[in-house]
């Protein structure tokens, strides 16, 4: 099958964009247009779900009824109920805010950091290239988890230590991307124009260079939210991350752990699955647009 | 300039790093919160026992005298002592490496032997049921997280099924371990023919292996499938199709050694994920390998263990890197090494 659409684009010389889209079309559930609108559906349901969170929570996420403590799954408690007699769905709806939070939050913030460290290195050359350049190696050269943990060791386990641990690994790749982006437009005639009109050097990195830089940031940036819910999660679950009562799915999914042994599946096993659900969306919007993209 | 000097250069390489990774935890852990005097002697230490402690730990002294005490004592192998376990770092750490590299590395083997089979299979066979299954498990298997899959898979085969034996470590508590000649005990009980320790040590690793491989092995074939559909796409596929070599042939004997180039590459760069992934796996299934020791150091602010562990793992890091770099140099002769 695919071989004959091989034949056909080469044999009547399509242009690169037409062979593209042959090679990688594929018809029905699997089809990349149609993947990357459920991806797209599944990341806006969760919006949606983590924005009305207190309204669509049927109880409270943080009282429980010590009464019906370990309850299995039920009409009035469809996912269960934890150790505290907590909501399991409650709590699994309002986790959605933590993780769709701290993916936003990682990922922005690393592309800001990596975005002026880029920008600086690409624009700027020289000493100061070669100092920020290697400085980025070093933190690339780093297995990332173990950076998170170096960092999460030190500082207090809260919220921000997390996406501060978090967003240190993909600094230097957005840092990267953006140096060659800016290394590429400035030497353009755009650029040149900018400067003769009198821009000064930072409007002409942001207002000029930047704008042209931004499609391959885009693409990376949704698969690495994927990478950033599933690590906060872990290092959660670690006990380095959200701390207990709050309902982030990691912090779950630990707190269940221990019940699995004994059969009470529903703890652990509802937050990971809607934590699957989350980065699986990630994972299919990132997929769409790098399909999109890629030459 | 031969294989042997590539290889001599990359190993300088790591000391840098190294003395780099040193400097930043040291400095990391200067800004640590606390007095490591008071953690070590707690809440009951007069004044006076204070000021001694911090004397004996060096502690009076500047912070760049302080760093060179570091680093000799790390070039002679002292990573100082844990005050959780009282032992020292280096001696808990090599008793604990040699299950965390067996659980690592059997589970890269596993997840190379199913990954990269089912990528070059569902590339091949486009539309095909096997593609759809295998396009499933990627989108899945990337998209879950390790230490839920491992609880998951202990519901099902511990409590459900019986099949597999308690989450409680490395072996039976009832069988003594083998005789210690590696640290591995899937080697050591092997060498000594201990085959109920053999069994034992091997019926726990199962769950652990299969939880990391399960992730693991969905990115290889992710990426597999992606590198083959590109190499089945390119014209020289073409000529062997006008060629009328069987469509086996080509796949097998073409493509599948070009597409293979760069999932080498690839599979290097999962060896980071890897190492985190072996860190969560242990402490779902209670295995007392170094990740455990890290975590359960760090969660009682015991820092020795947790910088001896982030040396430790950057050594096993960067030469794992070494050893893909060098195979892949074997595998494709076109690359000179002075490039690697």
């Amino acid at each position: 099958m695919a071989t004959a659409q091989t034949h056909t684009h080469v044999l009547s010389a399509p242009t690169r964009l037409e062979a593209q889209h042959q090679v990688t079309k594929r018809r029905g559930i699997f089809s990349n247009q149609c993947l990357f609108r459920i991806g797209v559906t599944m990341t806006l349901l969760w919006l949606g779900v983590a924005l009305l969170a207190p309204w669509i929570t049927p109880y409270h996420p943080l009282k429980g009824d010590a009464a019906l403590a370990n309850g299995s799954p039920s009409f009035e408690h469809p996912f269960g109920l934890d150790k505290y007699g907590r909501d399991i769905l409650s709590r699994v709806i309002y986790g959605s805010r933590y993780d769709f939070f701290i993916a936003l939050t990682v990922v922005l913030g690393a592309m800001a950091t990596g975005t002026l460290i880029g920008s600086i290195s690409g624009f700027m050359g020289g000493k100061l290239d070669n100092v920020l350049m290697r400085l980025m190696d070093m933190v690339l050269a780093f297995p990332s988890f173990v950076l998170a943990l170096v960092f999460v060791a030190i500082f207090p386990p809260n919220l921000t230590t997390l996406v501060v641990a978090l967003s240190i690994r993909f600094v230097p790749i957005y840092a990267r991307l953006i140096r060659g982006e800016i290394l590429v437009e400035k030497v353009k005639e755009y650029a040149a124009a900018a400067q003769a009109i009198g821009s000064s050097q930072w409007r002409l990195i942001f207002r000029h260079l930047l704008p042209n830089a931004y499609t391959p940031i885009i693409t990376q940036s949704t698969t690495n939210m994927s990478w950033a819910i599933l690590n906060a999660a872990g290092l959660s679950f670690l006990g380095l991350g959200i701390q207990p009562p709050m309902p982030e799915w990691g912090v779950m999914i630990s707190e269940g752990s221990s019940y699995i042994v004994s059969g009470e599946w529903w703890m652990s096993f509802f937050p990971g699955a809607a934590l699957i659900l989350m980065t699986a969306g990630f994972i299919l919007v990132g997929d769409g647009l790098n399909a999109q993209t890629e030459p | 300039m031969g294989l042997m000097g590539y290889i001599a250069r990359r190993l300088a390489l790591i000391i840098p790093m190294l003395v780099g990774a040193s400097l930043i935890m040291f400095v990391l852990t200067m800004l640590i919160p606390g007095d490591p005097a008071l953690m070590r002697l707690g809440n009951f230490a007069t004044a006076e026992q204070l000021q001694q402690m911090r004397e004996e730990m060096g502690l009076t002294k500047p912070p760049h005298e302080r760093y060179f005490i570091y680093l000799w004592g790390l070039l002679r192998g002292d990573m100082g002592r844990s005050w959780r376990t009282g032992n020292l770092v280096l001696d808990d750490l090599w008793t604990r490496l040699p299950m965390s590299v067996e659980l690592g590395l059997c589970s890269m083997l596993l997840a190379i032997a199913v990954g990269i089979p089912l990528g070059v299979m569902s590339a091949a066979g486009q539309d095909s049921l096997i593609d759809y299954g295998g396009k499933l498990y990627g989108m899945l298997g990337v998209a879950t997280p390790i230490f839920w899959f491992g609880l998951v898979l202990v519901y099902v085969f511990y409590f459900k099924l019986g099949m597999a034996p308690p989450p409680t470590g490395r072996i039976d508590m009832l069988i003594s371990p083998p005789l210690h000649i590696t640290g591995s005990y899937l080697l050591d009980s092997f060498f000594t023919g201990n085959v109920e320790a053999l069994l034992s040590s091997a019926a726990q690793l199962v769950l652990p292996v299969v939880s990391l491989a399960f992730i693991v092995g969905a990115s290889i074939s992710r990426m597999t499938y992606s590198s083959m559909r590109k190499v089945l796409a390119s014209p020289y596929i073409l000529v062997g199709h006008a060629y009328g070599f069987s469509q086996r042939a080509i796949i097998y004997k073409f493509a599948l050694k070009n597409a293979l180039m760069p999932v080498i590459t690839l599979i290097g760069l999962q060896i980071g994920f890897l190492i985190g992934g072996v860190v969560l796996v242990e402490v779902v299934f209670s295995l007392p390998g170094i990740g455990r020791y890290a975590v359960e150091s760090l969660l009682v602010n015991d820092f020795a263990p947790v910088q001896g562990f982030v040396l430790v793992v950057l050594v096993v890091y960067l030469l794992a890197n070494l050893l893909v770099d060098l195979l892949y140099n074997v595998i494709n002769p076109q690359v000179k090494n002075s490039e690697g």
